[in-house]
């Protein structure tokens, strides 16, 4: 799903990371079940999102940012 | 021996004679092999079995094109696509970098790889008209990483 919003536009940046393979990653970004999903480095979530779950999940994450900001 | 046996092979390759667009590429970022040497610091289990599987699935389709390129060779390169490990790859139709992933996409990661294919390659993303608005005003970037297993 997260690569076909990123396919649709460039502004998306989708990366999936098998986690087994670089448990420094998952230890980074504290992984304890998958799929964990990060959205912009702060906001993340785990489970599987349908295509307007992961939407709604941009948003509130996008909301943080703004609120980060000010 | 092949990793994809010969009904999985079959299976790619009638979704792909369907659903695949235009061309469109995988590139993955690997290391060059070491014929069995064991080097300190640039040990890549799945190195081999990721580019078997890629070049496996990019022979089931005219439209994939596979290119590889080692990570420290091809360092200006990796330094622009922002890949910094091993085995990573990005699907992409042109020169983007935005659809990306790291490791080996297999067991039950294999379909990301063959959505992955079909979206980029398609003009029209599988997505609803409301995400696509969604996304057409967004004003910044968006980075969305997915931690997977492939159990």
């Amino acid at each position: 799903m997260t690569h076909a919003m990123a396919a649709f536009t460039q502004k998306v940046v989708a990366e999936v990371i098998e986690v087994q393979e670089f448990p420094d990653l998952g230890k980074a970004y504290q992984v304890r079940g998958v799929p964990l999903t990060v959205i912009n480095e702060k906001y993340s979530f785990t489970g599987a999102a349908n295509e307007q779950m992961l939407v709604e999940h941009v948003k509130i994450a996008l909301l943080k940012d703004l609120e980060g900001d000010s | 021996m092949q990793i994809l046996n010969y009904s999985d092979r079959e299976i790619v390759k009638n979704r792909f004679e369907n659903e695949l667009v235009d061309e469109v590429s995988i590139t993955l970022f690997t290391q060059t092999d070491l014929g069995g040497l064991i080097v300190p610091g640039r040990e890549c289990e799945t190195c081999a079995p990721t580019e078997q599987l890629l070049r496996e699935v990019s022979e089931t389709s005219e439209l994939i094109n596979f290119r590889k390129l080692d990570i420290r060779s091809d360092s200006e390169e990796a330094e622009r696509c922002n890949i910094s490990r091993i085995p990573s790859f990005l699907v992409s139709k042109r020169d983007e970098t935005n659809v990306r992933y790291i490791g080996m996409p297999a067991g039950t990661e294999f379909p990301v790889l063959m959505e992955a294919l079909v979206n980029v390659s398609s003009d029209e993303p599988k997505i609803s008209e409301e995400t696509k608005g969604f996304l057409e005003d967004l004003e910044e970037n968006v980075s969305i990483k997915t931690f997977v297993t492939p159990n």
